[in-house]
């Protein structure tokens, strides 16, 4: 995994290639975890192109390559606060924008198993599906997650047993 | 556990199953990165070794035995021992050594993991760091840790504070705590995201920038937390990322070998505006939490979720300030370290600490007491213990410890009576049925009495307490504002019941008669935030509190939008809330945003080639079909106008409002907001603006 470095460093240098590399370790994940906490697939979609632009833009101040995974889904992160701001209040339920047109149009097959639990996911509140996508997606662990929502890890720990309760309690109605 | 744990691999499993959109691909980055380019290199300060990095290295020279320095230690601390098993008992006791500490350590670690959220082998292969991983080269920056004044040669006239200004909106008054802004009478202190703070001269309308601090806190990372004026004393508090480097290679600096997350304390001497100096670096090893001035003491909460004992100054705590639990089922600690600001004492030097191994939610600090509040999952119900410390001069004491059914919702749910009777409101939160319930404690934090089963259903929003009554505002539809008469500790009594649409967030003393009330007004039947809502209750009858006066402020019409929302970031930081019913004032910021679904995020890199180095993340502009209101308001109140703005102020750059503050000095208003701050003439019926720097 050393090689990187050199990525960055030709990355810092205006190679888009070189980012597209970095890039391709970690698109997946970054996806489903916009997926897992925004509600809609284009939202999801526009979050991990907002948040390439913005680490690509600002690549010079990723300052040790390993630390790429971590400091792009900060980027992320933030990008998929900004979007959720606009949830606020908003009347259509999120299991209906998820699954409506755009399912038919894409012809995807959507299993129950995957409908109830983003069902289940959605009944959480934002901070506990951060929590829980942060963890499953981008690999942090408690202290971590602690340190990226500004919250202690002992409230990420309760939160997040909390959210799985509320998973368990919402798969088994 | 297990079942937690299967849980999330399904999680992962399921949604990892979607598709990822072909735009997103790799092979697509290039069309997404069409007319982008890097921005131009972060500069950081490197550590230099500069005078006041050398005061520091002297300071950690003396160590923190706060204890040798009294007789017969060992007497000492086996009744030191003893004051803990007594104080707490024996739900924490002493350790005798650090090899008691680290088995309880390891016993924890073997026998369950801390949280399945510290499993993520499996789920992600993280990117771990080979030992020889190179630490990209920092720009050269010439000179290090800098204090920088600006370079006008002002003459320092020296106003006399004439105490005319306002303070930060303090959980307990008389107990200071830190904030992003601070004004002492003649001067506006900040800090910004960059790691810099500034000293501005406020005279009226005339601003001037004295000076700009920019310091590394001797870190590889670090990033201000919080700000304190004591005097001629600036207190920042830093959370840092300090890399260390492998010895044996010392001639090659960049070899990485571990990291350590830090808090720091840098005091600096500001008796010199426009020369600030750094006279004392203080670190313990953890994240900040929080903090407190009190007596002329700084008093610092970190955790620390590592598997060693956290250090302080780089030495671990004498084995008996490190306090186990009984039935230890986490290793993550609470660690409390006072810090002299002078009194005698050299600035920097700990006074006392104390590393507890208890998982805390937050920490209350009243003149008798420090009470760290502590989640307790282990039983179906959760329960919250509350531990008191007494304090003195920087020394903590054991004092005891006791036990609520349920969460505390609020900081304000918490509250120390003039006696030291100490009283808790709480929601027991349960899949159906959610209840309150008020607790009370004597100073040893004996039980004395309870008044449980209120607002069945329903969970605390607010709560306040002014001297023996506590006013509680719970939420489901409505509003119910219950008044709880406390004069008997050991039997508190439910008087008072005001049911009103909406709720209160926030409550404040206004006068003898009169609380103010801060939330939302919502719709009955969907729950829907419908506006920012201000209520003046009228509490002088506390058994029949009326609401005088209430104004909504919608700043959009609903209609015309899909999707609405109204927030105001002091409803959950009351440092942002600026409240002086002495000069009749209310100030608070506010992120309203209105948006219909059609609306898009878009990039806009007609400048991207030359932008500001320092420039923040939040700038996406917005598509036009969408409104957004964030700014800073000023409310007045009178019983016949009711609530009437006195200013609107919009934000400075086009982001969120949540850290804007607002603040006066005599007959002038201040907004300030990142490193700008605007002055503005109070006199009138809406403040209008005189002065500005940015």
């Amino acid at each position: 995994m050393n090689d990187y470095e050199s990525y960055v460093k030709l990355a810092k240098k205006g190679d888009k290639q070189a980012f597209a590399t970095l890039y391709s370790l970690v698109y997946e994940d970054m996806y489903h975890y916009a997926l897992a906490v925004l509600r809609t697939r284009e939202d999801a979609q526009d979050a991990v192109s907002m948040t390439v632009i913005e680490a690509y833009r600002s690549i010079n101040r990723l300052r040790s390559a390993d630390k790429f995974r971590g400091w792009i889904f900060t980027i992320l992160k933030n990008v998929t606060r900004r979007i959720m701001k606009k949830y606020y209040n908003a009347p259509v339920s999120m299991e209906q924008e998820l699954y409506t047109m755009e399912d038919a149009s894409q012809s995807m097959e959507v299993s129950d198993e995957r409908m109830m639990l983003l069902d289940a996911l959605r009944t959480l509140d934002d901070d506990e599906r951060q929590i829980i996508a942060m963890h499953v997606f981008a690999g942090y662990n408690s202290n971590e997650i602690g340190q990226e929502m500004g919250m202690n890890p002992a409230t990420v720990r309760s939160k997040g047993s909390r959210a799985l309760a509320k998973i368990k309690e919402r798969y088994h109605e | 556990m297990n079942e937690e744990y299967e849980a999330l691999q399904k999680i992962r499993a399921e949604i990892s199953k979607e598709e990822v959109p072909e735009a997103l691909r790799p092979e697509n980055v290039e069309n997404m990165l069409v007319g982008v380019t890097p921005k131009k290199k972060w500069y950081r300060r490197w550590q230099t070794y500069t005078l006041a990095a050398a005061a520091a290295v002297a300071i950690i020279s003396v160590p923190t035995f706060m204890w040798l320095n009294k007789p017969g230690n060992n007497i000492n601390q086996t009744a030191q021992q003893k004051d803990v098993d007594n104080a707490f008992d024996g739900v924490l006791y002493a350790a005798s050594d650090y090899d008691e500490v680290r088995d309880a350590i390891k016993e924890v670690k073997q026998a369950q993991a801390p949280s399945v959220l510290d499993y993520f082998d499996g789920f992600v292969t993280r990117n771990y760091v080979d030992g020889d991983m190179k630490v990209y080269e920092e720009e050269a920056a010439t000179d290090g840790a800098t204090v920088g004044a600006t370079n006008e040669a002002a003459s320092e006239d020296s106003n006399a504070a004439t105490g005319d200004y306002s303070a930060t909106n303090l959980r307990e008054v008389g107990i200071d705590e830190g904030d992003i802004v601070k004004t002492d009478g003649d001067y506006i202190y900040s800090f910004n995201n960059e790691c810099e703070a500034r000293i501005v001269k406020a005279d009226g309308s005339k601003l001037e920038l004295k000076a700009v601090i920019n310091d590394d806190f001797d870190s590889t990372d670090a990033k201000i937390n919080d700000m304190y004026i004591v005097g001629d004393k600036m207190v920042l508090v830093a959370d840092c990322f300090d890399l260390d480097y492998d010895n044996e290679r010392s001639d090659e600096r960049d070899y990485y070998v571990i990291n350590a997350d830090m808090t720091k304390v840098a005091v600096f001497d500001i008796s010199d505006r426009k020369d600030p100096e750094r006279i004392a670096l203080a670190d313990v090893e953890g994240n900040y939490d929080t903090s407190r001035i009190a007596d002329g003491y700084f008093y610092l909460f970190t955790w620390y979720g590592g598997d060693d004992i956290p250090r302080v100054y780089d030495e671990y705590p004498e084995a008996s300030d490190i306090l186990l639990a009984r039935k230890m089922d986490s290793y993550t600690t609470f660690t409390m370290t006072s810090i002299s600001l002078g009194d005698g004492k050299e600035v920097g030097e700990v006074i006392d600490d104390k590393v507890i191994y208890m998982d805390s939610s937050d920490v209350y600090v009243a003149s008798d007491g420090i009470y760290i509040q502590g989640l307790d999952y282990s039983n179906s119900r959760n329960y919250t213990n509350i531990l008191k410390f007494a304090y003195n001069k920087g020394h903590f004491s054991p004092k005891g410890i006791g036990s609520v059914p349920g969460n505390l919702e609020s900081s304000f749910s918490i509250d120390e009576a003039s006696d030291g009777t100490l009283r808790v409101a709480t929601t027991v939160w349960g899949s159906d049925d959610w209840v309150s319930g008020v607790y009370t404690f004597d100073e040893e934090m004996n039980s004395l009495g309870s008044l449980s089963g209120l607002a069945r259903g329903e969970d605390i929003k607010a709560a306040r307490y002014i001297d023996d009554m506590l006013y509680l505002v719970t939420y489901e539809n409505t509003d119910p504002v219950f008044s709880i008469d406390l004069s008997d500790a050991k039997e508190p009594k439910l008087i008072g019941e005001l049911k009103i649409p909406g709720f209160s967030d926030y409550l404040h003393p206004w006068d003898d008669t009169h609380l103010l009330g801060i939330g939302y007004e919502t719709d009955p039947d969907t729950s829907a935030v419908k506006g920012v809502k201000l209520t003046m209750f009228d509490i002088s009858d506390p058994e029949n509190v009326k609401e005088e006066k209430t104004t909504v402020i919608t700043f959009f019409e609903d209609s015309q939008y899909d999707s609405v929302s109204r927030e105001v970031p002091g409803l959950t930081n009351y440092k942002a809330m600026l409240i002086d019913p002495g000069k009749n004032l209310v100030g608070f910021a506010v992120n309203a945003y209105a948006t219909n679904y059609t609306d898009y995020y878009t990039y806009d890199d007609a400048e991207s080639t030359d932008v500001s180095e320092e420039e923040v993340i939040d700038d996406y502009p917005m598509e036009n079909d969408s409104a957004q209101k964030n700014a800073y308001y000023v409310f007045s109140y009178s019983k016949d106008k009711g609530f009437e703005m006195r200013l609107e102020q919009d934000v400075a750059s086009d982001s969120y409002a949540n850290n804007m503050r607002g603040l006066y000095i005599s007959d002038t208003f201040y907004v300030v907001d990142g490193d700008s701050v605007k002055a503005y003439d109070m006199k009138g019926e809406t403040y209008s603006e005189s002065g500005k720097l940015e």
